[in-house]
């Protein structure tokens, strides 16, 4: 459809503001990245947003200064564990609620739906103290700990695109594996997976960055600064280097750039199965 | 294949998901609600159960009824009510063919890719008084004077300043949300009314508009949710300071709870928190939105 030159003008004129706004802090983190902390505090040159000598050693001295590559680490196995976790329950589920008949799948299915409305925020306390009491927050096991409420939190929203993409797979490609004497779980893992491929994919990304990107179990759970995920210690940073903002904002932008690249490269996909349930 | 043999088959692939949403979910939710009418301990743990102590105590608290209540109420309020207006801008100018839609999209969703607690650090940075890429270009360009104001020292402006960063936080969720039901609608529809020469404010007042309704309700009810839980932002920038200006529900639970170790007390917030918010859903599901969450 053709719009007015007027609607256009409009469309432009608004956008810019918006656009620049959701950028700015982006280019902030970039800029000041490279920046050495004379330029940040411009005690010397007055303000400028830009860096003069863009300085890469500030990645390499960040790690140096501060303990990333062990936050890094903990992220990484905090993330991957739950993913692991997490498609281990949401795999079996969801070929059960996507290609089989049984008395109360509409129930579950319900359930599954009612566990989204249930906040991390409103489970914490009760959480703290069970874990506590299990002894699950102590040493190491606090990755026990936030791998299995990781796993959870995104629980049902794999179990929902699972569903959905197992669904669609034709009975006949199914069928024709169990002639060729396939079982069940050979069939899964040959036919029923490689088929849905995108919709594990979009899966796994999901759970990986939903649990990158976690902070309130870890800011509980976790009292040792050795186990501390990048989302507990970089904001943490803040208070402990102050005037070296420019280390930060290297780590963040580390942080932050790998799970922007996974995001973009599914989000067809995760929005068509966030908004399976609204959109007709 | 018997049907005995697939429900077998049905009721064990689902024994380790409902093992994982009842351990860390259901039992925690229960655990909450018993232990908000119970005594509780200095570790969180319920004991005699049947007192309303813990209720008193957060309602009887002139914080929690004149800070914490109005604060959250105008946190939310204002930070959803913005999000939609300019959400639905985004997505109806996203759904026009204009160059650079795609990248124009991309950047859009950046936020929704970042983890909050980052966005609200680099904010923090931003808004720093003194180092501050804010208060810097406001000094260049001559709009403020001297070295600009400390954003998140004083109360109000610190509550504006939180609710800004959630606004941009919750934009690429909700722009993203709309502007796939914008794409559900078939241009089909549009060209019927081209013939009829409607202009575009009308054609989008009279067609777009009540076409999006139902996913218009279901974005506004979902960042009611989000936005009322919202926690790491404020927690990151301010935690609930100056004054406790910038404090909502959840976050003076979880410093009542977490940092003051007063789980009672937490576990009630909780509890009133989940109410509060079952009841919206209720009464705004009832009223407005019948027809989105409806199945067909």
């Amino acid at each position: 459809m053709r719009l007015s030159p007027l609607t256009k003008a409009i469309f432009i004129a608004g956008m810019i503001p918006i656009i620049i706004a959701i950028v700015f802090p982006f280019a902030v983190m970039i800029a000041t990245s490279l920046k050495t902390s004379g330029e940040i505090s411009g005690t010397a040159t007055g303000y400028a947003f830009l860096p003069h000598h863009p300085r890469l050693a500030n990645y390499v001295e960040a790690f140096e200064r501060m303990p990333l590559a062990r936050n890094f680490a903990n992220s990484l196995i905090i993330a991957t564990g739950a993913t692991l976790l997490n498609l281990l329950c949401a795999v079996p589920a969801a070929y059960s609620l996507g290609r089989l008949q049984f008395a109360g799948k509409r129930a579950v299915l319900f359930i599954v739906l009612t566990t989204q409305m249930f906040s991390p925020i409103v489970l914490i306390i009760a959480l703290f103290s069970q874990f506590t009491n299990y002894g699950l927050l102590e040493g190491g096991r606090v990755y026990i700990a936030l791998i299995l409420a990781n796993a959870a939190a995104s629980l049902a929203f794999s179990i929902w695109l699972l569903t959905g993409y197992f669904a669609t797979v034709p009975k006949e490609i199914e069928e024709a594996a169990f002639i060729d004497g396939c079982g069940r779980l050979q069939t899964v893992l040959r036919v029923i997976l490689p088929v849905s491929l995108p919709g594990v994919v979009t899966t796994v990304i999901f759970a990986f960055i939903t649990a990158w990107n976690e902070f309130v179990f870890a800011l509980t759970f976790v009292s040792s600064d050795q186990y501390r995920p990048l989302t507990v210690a970089i904001p943490s940073f803040v208070g402990q280097y102050a005037q070296q903002w420019q280390y930060l904002m290297a780590a963040a932008l580390l942080a932050t750039l790998p799970v922007v690249a996974l995001f973009l490269s599914v989000e067809q996909h995760l929005v068509r199965g966030l908004t399976a349930g609204s959109i007709k | 294949m018997s049907r005995i043999r697939t429900h077998l088959i049905a009721y064990i692939t689902l024994i380790p998901s409902a093992l994982l949403v009842v351990g860390i979910i259901f039992y925690p939710i229960a655990r909450t609600f018993y232990a908000s009418f119970s005594e509780v301990d200095r570790k969180g743990n319920p004991g005699a159960f049947g007192t309303l102590a813990n209720f008193r105590a957060v309602l009887g608290s002139s914080v929690f009824r004149h800070q914490i209540i109005p604060q959250t109420l105008i946190w939310t309020a204002a930070v959803v009510i913005v999000t939609i207006v300019v959400s639905l801008f985004v997505a109806v100018v996203l759904n026009e063919r204009l160059a650079g839609r795609r990248l124009m999209r991309a950047l859009i969703m950046l936020p929704w890719a970042t983890s909050l607690v980052i966005s609200a650090a680099v904010w923090e940075f931003i808004l720093h008084p003194t180092q501050g890429p804010l208060n810097g270009i406001l000094t260049a360009l001559h709009i403020v004077s001297g070295s600009g104001p400390a954003w998140l020292a004083r109360p109000g402006l610190a509550f504006v300043c939180v609710i800004i960063v959630g606004i941009w936080v919750s934009i690429p969720f909700t722009s993203i949300v709309l502007l796939a039901g914008l794409q559900s609608i078939p241009d089909s529809i549009y060209e019927a009314a081209l013939i009829d020469g409607a202009g575009g404010w009308r054609r989008f007042r009279t067609m777009t508009l009540p076409l999006l309704r139902p996913v218009l309700l279901v974005a506004v009810l979902l960042n009611v949710i989000y936005v009322f839980n919202s926690f790491p932002i404020i927690w990151t920038l301010t935690q609930g300071g100056p004054a406790n200006g910038t404090h909502i529900i959840v976050t003076y639970m979880y410093q009542t709870a977490i940092s003051q170790r007063d789980y009672g007390q937490g576990y009630a917030m909780a509890v009133l928190t989940f109410l509060f918010l079952l009841v919206f859903s209720l009464i705004y599901t009832r009223f407005h939105a019948k027809e989105a969450l409806s199945p067909e």
